[in-house]
C-alpha cells in the first residue's frame, strides 16, 4: 500500500489512475498550484478549488483511489496581488471542507516581498483552521529559501510537526531533519531528485519523518513513482519497515494532523458506499470500480 | 419558525456538538457575516463526526409530514446541521443576501456538499431561485448528484421546464440510473421525450449495447398508432426479462385500447407477469 502525499491529479489522465490503483496507491493528496499559466481572475482560482473538493475527488473514487487535497495560494501567483488578495478571500471557504488535509502549497518561488507577505498569511489561516501545511520549496536559491521558510514558521508559533517541507534535496535534507519538520522529496523522473539518488539518502537518513512524492503534475513527470521507487528502495536493501514509513506512513502521520485523512477511509470498503454514493443503493449498471473489486 | 425547523433543531439537540452550534449561531443571528456563514456550514462534518451513528433522524423526524420522499431517513447529523443552516439563513438575512449565499454554496461545494444542497431543494424558502443549480446537477456525470435531483425529491418535477424535464430522463438512461422512480415520470411524460428515448434505444442496439429495462415505461405509456406499436412489440421480443414486463405494465398502463389489448397478447409470452415497477426493478437482471 502507498499513499502519494503530492500529486496533481487535474492533469493527469485515467490511464493515470488506472495504473496508480494496480501498483497499490491507496490515497493521494493535491495541493492547489498554478496551471503552467498564471490565472487571470479568481473565478478561475474559486473554480479549481472547487474542482479539488468536486469532480477530481469523485473521478478519484472511481479508480478506488481516496482523494484529498491541501488548499493555498500558491507562491508563482502570490506576485500577482490583485489577483492574490481576491484569492486569500476565497481560501476559508475550502479551509474547512472535509478532505482537506493542509494549506498548501506555499512558499517562495523567486522569494520576494509579495510572497512572504501571503506565506504569512496563510500560515495564520494554517494555524485557525488547525491545519498541516505543505511547503514548496523554491527550485532555486534552494536552501536560502528552505532555511528562510523555516525562520518564518517558527516566527508565527508553528510547531515544525506541524509542517511538511517538500522538494528537499542533498543538501537540504540535513537541517530540515535536525529542526524537527516532516522532510519530503519529489521524485523527478529525468531531473532533480531521483530514486537512485533518494535511495542513498534513505540509507543515510532513515526512515523518521522522511517520505516520498512524484509531485506529477502537466510536466514531464511519473505519477508511479512512489511505486517505483519503493521497489528500488526493497531491492537496495532497505527494510521492508523503512519503506513502508517512507512511501504510506509518515505521510499519513503527518496530515493525519487534520482529523480529515485516516486509515479506514480506505480500507473500509463502504466508505465510498456511504459517502460519495449515499443513498444510491438502488443504483445499477456503470459502477465505478471500486478497490475491492479491482 | 416553521415546524420542519424545530424538529431539525430537536435532532440537533441530541448531538454533542449542539453547545458550540448554538453558540455560532446565536452570533450569525445578532451580526451576520457571510465568511463565518460559509464557516459554518463547511465545518459540520468536523464537529458532528462523533454523531454520525448516534442519532437516529428517522425517529425523531415525523417523515410522512416533513419528509415524505424519504430523503432524510439516509442522512446523518452533519446534513441535518447543513439544512437547518439553510433554513435559518432565510431568516436572518434578506432576499438577495440568501440567494446570494445559496449561490456562493453551489459554486464551491464538494461532493458531499453538492448532494446535501440539492436534495435541500424541496425543503428550503424560495426553492424556485436555483432551478438552474438543479439543473447543472441533472448535468452532473457524478451519480449520486444526478441522484439528488432525480430521485426522492419532487423538486425537478414541480420546477423544471419542458426541455429540462426530458434531458433529466435521457440523462437518468444514459447515467444507468433508475428511471421508473422518478417522481412525475408518469404525469409530465411527453411525445418528445418518447421519440427522443426511442432514438436513444436505437442508437444503442446499434453499438450492440444493453438498454436500461425502465426506459420503456415512457414509450409504453404514450403507445398508439400502430408505429409505436410495432416498436413496442419488437422491443419486446428482443428484450431481456425485465424489459418484457416493463413493457407489458406500461402498455397496461395506457389509456389506449390498442395499447392494452396488447399488453393482453404479450403477457401471454411471460411466465409470471408482475403488476408493480417496485416488482420488476426486483427482479434479477
Ligand atoms: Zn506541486
Amino acid at each position: 500500500m502507498f499513499i502519494d502525499p503530492h500529486i496533481h491529479m487535474s492533469a493527469r489522465t485515467t490511464d493515470d489512475y488506472q495504473a496508480m490503483a494496480e501498483a497499490g496507491v491507496v490515497a493521494v493528496i493535491e495541493p492547489a498550484f498554478w496551471l503552467g499559466q498564471p490565472r487571470t481572475s479568481v473565478d478561475s482560482y474559486r473554480d479549481y478549488l472547487a474542482s479539488l473538493v468536486g469532480w477530481e475527488r469523485f473521478r478519484a473514487s472511481q479508480f478506488g483511489i481516496k482523494h484529498y487535497c491541501a488548499i493555498g495560494l500558491n507562491s508563482k501567483e502570490a506576485n500577482n496581488e490583485a489577483l492574490a488578495e481576491a484569492v486569500m478571500a476565497v481560501l476559508p471557504l475550502f479551509l474547512a471542507k472535509e478532505g482537506v488535509v493542509a494549506v498548501g502549497e506555499i512558499g517562495f518561488d523567486e522569494q520576494t516581498a509579495l510572497e512572504e507577505k501571503y506565506l504569512r498569511l496563510q500560515l495564520e489561516l494554517a494555524k485557525q483552521f488547525e491545519l498541516p501545511v505543505m511547503v514548496h520549496t523554491p527550485h532555486r536559491d534552494k536552501i536560502k529559501g528552505t532555511l528562510l521558510t523555516m525562520d518564518i514558521c517558527e516566527e508565527h508559533g508553528l510547531d515544525p510537526s506541524q509542517v511538511i517541507i517538500d522538494h528537499n534535496n542533498e543538501t537540504t535534507v540535513k537541517q530540515v531533519l535536525e529542526r524537527g519538520y516532516w522532510t519530503a522529496f519529489t521524485l523527478y523522473p529525468q531531473t532533480k531528485m531521483g530514486s537512485e539518488r533518494m535511495v542513498n539518502i534513505a540509507k543515510e537518513y532513515g526512515a523518521e519523518r522522511i517520505f516520498i512524492d512524484s509531485s506529477a503534475d502537466w510536466g514531464v513527470s511519473d505519477p508511479m513513482s512512489v511505486p517505483k521507487t519503493a521497489n528500488l528502495m526493497l531491492n537496495s536493501g532497505i527494510s521492508k519497515e523503512e519503506v513502508h514509513k517512507i512511501c504510506y506512513q509518515n505521510a499519513l502521520e503527518a496530515y493525519c494532523q487534520s482529523g480529515q485523512i485516516e486509515e479506514s477511509d480506505w480500507q473500509d470498503a463502504s466508505f465510498d458506499q456511504a459517502e460519495l454514493f449515499e443513498g444510491n443503493s438502488v443504483l445499477r449498471g456503470q459502477k465505478p470500480l471500486k478497490s475491492s473489486e479491482a | 419558525m416553521n415546524e420542519l425547523h424545530s424538529q431539525l433543531e430537536g435532532i440537533l439537540r441530541q448531538t454533542s456538538a449542539w453547545n458550540k452550534l448554538r453558540v455560532e449561531i446565536t452570533a450569525l443571528e445578532e451580526n451576520f457575516s457571510r465568511q463565518q456563514f460559509f464557516y459554518l456550514f463547511a465545518i459540520c462534518p468536523r464537529w458532528l463526526k462523533s454523531d454520525a451513528n448516534s442519532v437516529n433522524i428517522s425517529a425523531m423526524l415525523d417523515s410522512a409530514m416533513f419528509d415524505p420522499f424519504g430523503v432524510m431517513t439516509h442522512w446523518r447529523a452533519t446534513q441535518v446541521a447543513r439544512l437547518y443552516l439553510l433554513i435559518k439563513l432565510y431568516d436572518y438575512s434578506n432576499a438577495v443576501e440568501y440567494h446570494h449565499v445559496i449561490d456562493e454554496l453551489f459554486k464551491t461545494a464538494d461532493v458531499n456538499e453538492q448532494i446535501l444542497l440539492v436534495q435541500s431543494l424541496q425543503f428550503i424558502p424560495q426553492a424556485e431561485l436555483f432551478v438552474e443549480r438543479a439543473r447543472e446537477a441533472a448535468r452532473s456525470n457524478i451519480e449520486s448528484v444526478f441522484s439528488a435531483v432525480a430521485h426522492n425529491t419532487p423538486y425537478a418535477k414541480t420546477y423544471f421546464n419542458n426541455d429540462g424535464w426530458d434531458q433529466l430522463i435521457l440523462k437518468a438512461a444514459f447515467l444507468a440510473v433508475p428511471i421508473w422512480n422518478i417522481v412525475g415520470l408518469k404525469e409530465r411524460n411527453n411525445f418528445r421525450l418518447v421519440t427522443m428515448l426511442k432514438d436513444y434505444v436505437l442508437e444503442r442496439q446499434a453499438a450492440s449495447r444493453s438498454v436500461p429495462w425502465d426506459l420503456f415505461c415512457c414509450p409504453g405509456w404514450l403507445a398508439q398508432g400502430e408505429e409505436d406499436l410495432q416498436f413496442i412489440a419488437g422491443q419486446f421480443q428482443r428484450g431481456t426479462l425485465k424489459i418484457q414486463q416493463a413493457i407489458c405494465l406500461a402498455l397496461q398502463e395506457n389509456a389506449h385500447e390498442p395499447a392494452v389489448y396488447l399488453a393482453q397478447q404479450l403477457k401471454t409470452q411471460l411466465l409470471n407477469p408482475l403488476d408493480s415497477w417496485q416488482a420488476i426493478a426486483e427482479l434479477e437482471d
